[in-house]
């Protein structure tokens, strides 16, 4: 049974357990939704804690993702205090590894002043108006 | 005026006051500060991650950010358990570029 299963079962999705509340995750389905949208690259959020060496558990989540050559991962863990953004070949292309640096740093700031939510929405609009239009 | 109820009006009632912005403060907004993420302090949170829902065909709705988070759940922890074997495969996709920092 997959845990989305399981949240049918119980009524109560697992996600409102998880360190966000329910505003926080409407702001940043919708800034997903919207970097989709508009650039057409497939944006995930992953916020856990990673194995070391934590470069190569990031890829390898987003090796995971549907059509990788144009997935971009950011993956957050609080716990080590450390951001990866992990871009497909292709998505690389929209996506330069400085502009990438960029959004990681004002992430970053976001993270170190407790804002968690606020770092990732804002980092996702960051990268996709990078990307530009599909 | 008796001992006793000079005792019950001049002690009895600030206490009960003192005792009731106590439990507002620290009884419903103990609980709420609690989701928050503060720097340095530990994250217990069990792990999420978010994929946008078009992806999955659904419009976007309340219900549908729920089942997108679930779903998703379930590729994290295999992810997570065999980290060490499946270390080649990242070996396929050495293209990925992207950024790391820290704070």
């Amino acid at each position: 049974m997959t845990a989305g299963e399981a949240a049918k079962l119980t009524g109560r999705p697992e996600v409102l357990d998880g360190p966000f509340t329910t505003p926080q995750l409407l702001r940043l389905d919708e800034a997903l939704r919207l970097a989709e949208d508009s650039t057409g690259l497939v944006f995930s959020v992953y916020v856990g804690d990673l194995d070391e060496p934590v470069r190569g558990h990031a890829e390898k989540l987003h090796a995971q993702l549907g059509r990788v050559d144009e997935a971009v991962l950011v993956a957050v863990s609080p716990n080590q205090r450390v951001l990866e953004i992990v871009t497909g070949a292709r998505a690389r292309k929209r996506i330069p590894d400085r502009s990438a640096k960029l959004a990681a740093l004002s992430m970053a700031a976001a993270f170190g002043g407790g804002n968690l939510a606020g770092g990732i929405v804002a980092g996702i609009s960051q990268l996709a108006d990078q990307a530009g239009k599909e | 005026m008796s001992i006793a109820e000079t005792l019950l009006i001049f002690a009895g009632i600030p206490a009960a006051i003192v005792a009731a912005v106590y439990a507002l403060v620290y009884g419903a907004g103990g609980r709420r500060a609690s989701k928050r993420y503060r720097p340095g302090r530990p994250f217990a949170f069990a792990p999420v991650w978010f994929v946008a829902a078009r992806e999955h065909g659904v419009p976007a709705s309340p219900t549908a950010h729920a089942v997108t988070a679930g779903t998703a759940k379930p590729a994290l922890e295999a992810g997570g358990t065999d980290a060490v074997g499946d270390e080649p495969v990242t070996v396929q996709y050495g293209e990925t570029g992207g950024a790391s920092d820290s704070w």
